[in-house]
């Protein structure tokens, strides 16, 4: 039963206590509240726990085929999980911070990993060996992305900058300045044109990947409060935004055009992620809900309380599971039921998908 | 042949007139010192020397707005500065001033400590990572500033004062504020400051001046618990 629906059920209990109409209304009430339940949440996932950080899980990614997931942590380590086993495979551990947020090349055979240790850091995802460090940021580092063609890494910091690094030299190429707070987050679009920032100055600001244009392209403006997270749709033509007060904004890209608000979380959301069909949106808040939304009608898909603050969120291609990093260090995979996926079309799985 | 040694003289001239013209541009450096506690302008005695320890100039910063002027410096040339006055703690920096074709104002800023038995220096930059009790990447850039007061100023003993992230079990937020208070003490020791002139003082307890927001904060934007230096002996 959702929020909306419990709350009905007590109105009803409180006012008819006292009264032998109760017996009749409430299965009454309730079979309508689960009605309404089942019309909103269009896609049911069951949730389990499948293993801990040992301390709060701040990034969730998952790789292009969708076998793995990654996931950092306030504990300095980097997790290797398996889909749709959900078991874990590697301990990554090298950083001397916070792990903010991670990011696998497209090949998957790599992980960029951001942290407090103002470093970026690229490690084997077989062995789990560090390959190399990325060090110029002058403040932590909060946000990374590889570019699809594993080229690139894109990094931001609170030192108010996004930096390029090229893979091959192992070195700064490339620093983006122009947004005038702290930049959370940053995106590579898919097919490898433009990057998207968003910043603590309420603003998004897209970026020419051509290494000789350091202008912005675009500034995005619409969220009236500090935006923490950006992602573009495979497709590239649509752009995910979300910010401190928990709003949900799509924009239409190229043009920079406003699509769409959806007022998603009661709390922070500080993480967005798409489904390969480029209309499903999953978010995930400290409000401790991950929802599921249609960005072409607004429509909430799915809604389910994990129990704790939600710091980082993805899903497979399918979406037919949502992978969930908590703030007291459980590591959650929600699985759509057999039910649900049955005589539905599940989409082809792209490969280098992130 | 001739003609081309002309040439060259003259070159060679013009160079050294350039460089010798340019070596005595007078430069002059501006700027307002401010308290560090209360952000209040203060009136303190800027002194400007030379790599030789020859005083070239100073001036006392306005009590109304801080501001202060010293002139008569020269291009190029670093400069030990130092900031005394019995109320603050003795300070210095080094400046190195720019080269340029013309006169020129440096502008620079400084803040100082109150010399005050009781008063409270916060660590404006937490040196602490959440959570956490070792002393995070980047944290001795901002603990030299302590390390550099306390070695100017050996009569001066302090306590370090450290608070936790959030409320909890008091006896385990004391002992990991201990590890912090100690974390600050080890690295002011490594760093050349007696061990006697150091305390420290754990608390269990959230810091009541600082407290914790009520509201929740995105990532890396959370509430770090103070740490302070408090001034125990002047």
């Amino acid at each position: 039963m959702n929020k909306q629906s419990t709350y009905s059920y007590l109105f009803w209990d409180e006012h008819m206590n006292q009264s032998m109409l109760k017996y009749v209304m409430i299965p009454f009430v309730m079979s309508l509240a689960l009605s309404m339940n089942m019309k909103a949440q269009q896609r049911t996932y069951v949730m389990k726990t499948i293993g801990m950080h040992d301390d709060e899980v701040l990034g969730v990614f998952v790789n292009g085929d969708n076998t793995r997931f990654a996931t950092s942590s306030l504990d300095e380590s980097i997790k290797l999980w398996s889909i749709p086993e959900g078991k874990e495979l590697l301990t990554i551990k090298g950083h001397l911070g916070h792990v903010n947020n991670i990011s696998f090349s497209g090949d998957d055979k790599l992980i960029a990993s951001a942290s407090t240790d103002r470093t970026v850091r690229v490690w084997d995802v077989q062995t789990g060996t560090q390959q190399y460090v990325l060090t110029g940021h002058t403040a932590e580092v909060i946000g990374v992305y590889f570019s699809p063609k594993n080229d690139y890494i894109a990094s931001t910091s609170f030192d108010r900058t996004v930096k390029l690094w090229d893979t091959k030299l192992r070195t700064e190429v490339k620093t983006l300045r122009g947004h005038t707070d702290k930049t959370n987050d940053v995106a590579y679009s898919y097919d490898g044109k433009y990057i998207a920032s968003c910043s603590d100055d309420r603003t998004i600001k897209i970026w020419s990947t051509d290494l000789n244009t350091k202008e912005e392209l675009m500034t995005l403006t619409g969220h009236d409060t500090q935006v923490l997270t950006v992602l573009y749709s495979f497709d590239s033509k649509r752009l995910a935004s979300a910010d401190e007060k928990g709003v949900v904004k799509i924009w239409e890209m190229p043009s920079g055009t406003l699509l769409r608000t959806i007022n998603a979380h009661n709390e922070i959301v500080q993480s967005v992620s798409w489904a390969e069909d480029n209309k499903t949106v999953v978010t995930g808040s400290l409000d401790k809900y991950v929802k599921l939304w249609n960005s072409d009608t607004g429509e909430n898909l799915m809604s389910m309380d994990v129990g704790s603050d939600i710091w980082g969120v993805d899903l497979t291609s399918s979406g037919d599971r949502i992978l969930v990093g908590c703030a007291d260090g459980s590591v959650k995979m929600l699985s759509e039921t057999k039910a649900a996926i049955k005589g539905k079309e599940m989409p082809k799985v792209k490969g280098g998908k992130k | 042949m001739r003609y081309n040694k002309h040439v060259m003289f003259m070159i060679v001239f013009l160079v050294i007139a350039q460089y010798i013209c340019h070596a005595q541009q007078v430069m002059s450096v501006t700027g307002t010192v401010i308290d560090q506690t209360t952000r209040n302008p203060v009136s303190i005695l800027v002194s400007f020397y030379d790599r030789n320890n020859k005083k070239i100039g100073s001036s006392k910063s306005n009590s109304a707005t801080g501001y202060y002027l010293v002139t008569g410096l020269k291009q190029g040339e670093t400069y030990k500065v130092q900031l005394e006055s019995s109320d603050f703690f003795k300070d210095q920096y080094d400046i190195t001033l720019p080269v340029s074709k013309k006169y020129a104002d440096v502008s620079r800023d400084f803040t100082v400590k109150p010399l005050v038995k009781g008063a409270k220096i916060l660590l404006e930059v937490p040196p602490f990572e959440l959570k956490k009790s070792k002393l995070r990447v980047g944290a001795e850039d901002y603990l030299a500033d302590i390390k550099k007061m306390l070695v100017l100023n050996p009569g001066v003993s302090v306590e370090i004062h450290t608070f936790p992230d959030a409320e909890g079990d008091p006896a385990a937020n004391e002992a990991f504020t201990m590890e912090r208070a100690q974390a600050i003490k080890q690295y002011l020791i490594d760093n050349g400051v007696r061990e006697q002139k150091l305390g420290v003082k754990a608390s269990g307890q959230t810091d009541l001046v600082n407290p914790p927001p009520r509201y929740k904060t995105a990532k890396g934007k959370r509430y770090i618990g103070p740490s302070y230096i408090v001034i125990i002996k002047v």
